[in-house]
């Protein structure tokens, strides 16, 4: 092997370990990002909840309030979202 | 926040960074399989391995933050095993069958040699299929589904893919060898 190949080889796998690098660095920065994004939704939403079942409970009608009935929804993806998040 | 909403929270942007990373290797895998891209094919290559291997550990944390979710309180059996749990029974399989596929079809990248190339070659194609059980299964179950910002953010990745995908099953009768 020439040296003029040996150095087009290390430059190939130079330029592979970058990608990688590149990879798992937006891999993490994306799981990181959403990370977030869900933790500020999910703290927006449960705010949004007891603001909700404060209000029913202020005008005087927390057995039929819409923060209980929203919790108590039928799908079953929705009640996880709202008593979870 | 409580440890209860760390796992749920891990999970889901596990499920996210898994439904993007795996989109993003898929969309390689069709630009180099498809030659659409010339002269840089280690580069995709590479970046297709990467992707690959992102995906996998995002959906082994994906499934196993779950158990840590005091809400849901799944067993090891009902993220691992389809049927087995109650929970949105058929988009819970619909994920696990997925995440198991591209596990068993990423890995097997690496036993290809054993494998035989033509035949590693055919298994590989139901990566694809995979992909699309994995990308309902974040439609139709996914917590996010019906956020804007998950919306915006996996069409952005899926459509791409879908496209390729679409052109290349369109152009494969045409390419296929004659008897």
């Amino acid at each position: 092997m020439t040296s003029k190949q040996r150095d087009a080889l290390a430059a190939r796998a130079r330029r592979a370990a970058l990608i990688r690098r590149r990879v798992v660095a937006a891999t993490l920065a994306t799981f990181a990002l959403a990370w977030g994004v869900i933790a500020f939704h999910g703290a927006m939403a449960a705010e949004a909840t007891t603001t909700a079942s404060q209000q029913a409970a202020t005008t005087g009608s927390a057995t039929s309030d819409s923060g209980t009935s929203s919790s108590s929804s039928s799908d079953q993806s929705g009640a996880v979202t709202t008593a979870q998040s | 926040m409580d440890s209860v909403h760390v796992f749920w929270i891990t999970s889901r942007a596990a499920g996210v960074v898994a439904l993007l990373a795996s989109s993003a290797a898929v969309t390689a895998g069709l630009l180099m399989g498809g030659r659409m891209i010339r002269g840089r094919t280690v580069a995709l290559r590479t970046a297709h391995e990467a992707l690959s291997l992102a995906t996998i550990a995002a959906l082994v944390v994906h499934a196993l933050a779950l158990l840590g979710d005091g809400y849901l309180s799944p067993s090891l059996a009902d993220v691992t095993i389809p049927f087995v749990s109650g929970y949105q029974r058929l988009w819970t399989t619909t994920g696990i069958v997925a995440g198991w596929t591209l596990i068993a079809l990423g890995l097997s990248y690496y036993a290809r040699g054993r494998l035989g190339p033509a035949r590693w070659r055919q298994l590989h194609r139901f990566t694809a299929l995979a992909w699309v059980l994995g990308v309902l299964h974040g439609l139709f179950e996914g917590t996010d589904a019906g956020a804007a910002w998950f919306l915006v953010t996996a069409a952005a990745a899926a459509i791409p893919a879908a496209a390729l995908l679409t052109v290349r099953l369109a152009a494969e009768p045409a390419t296929a060898p004659q008897r």
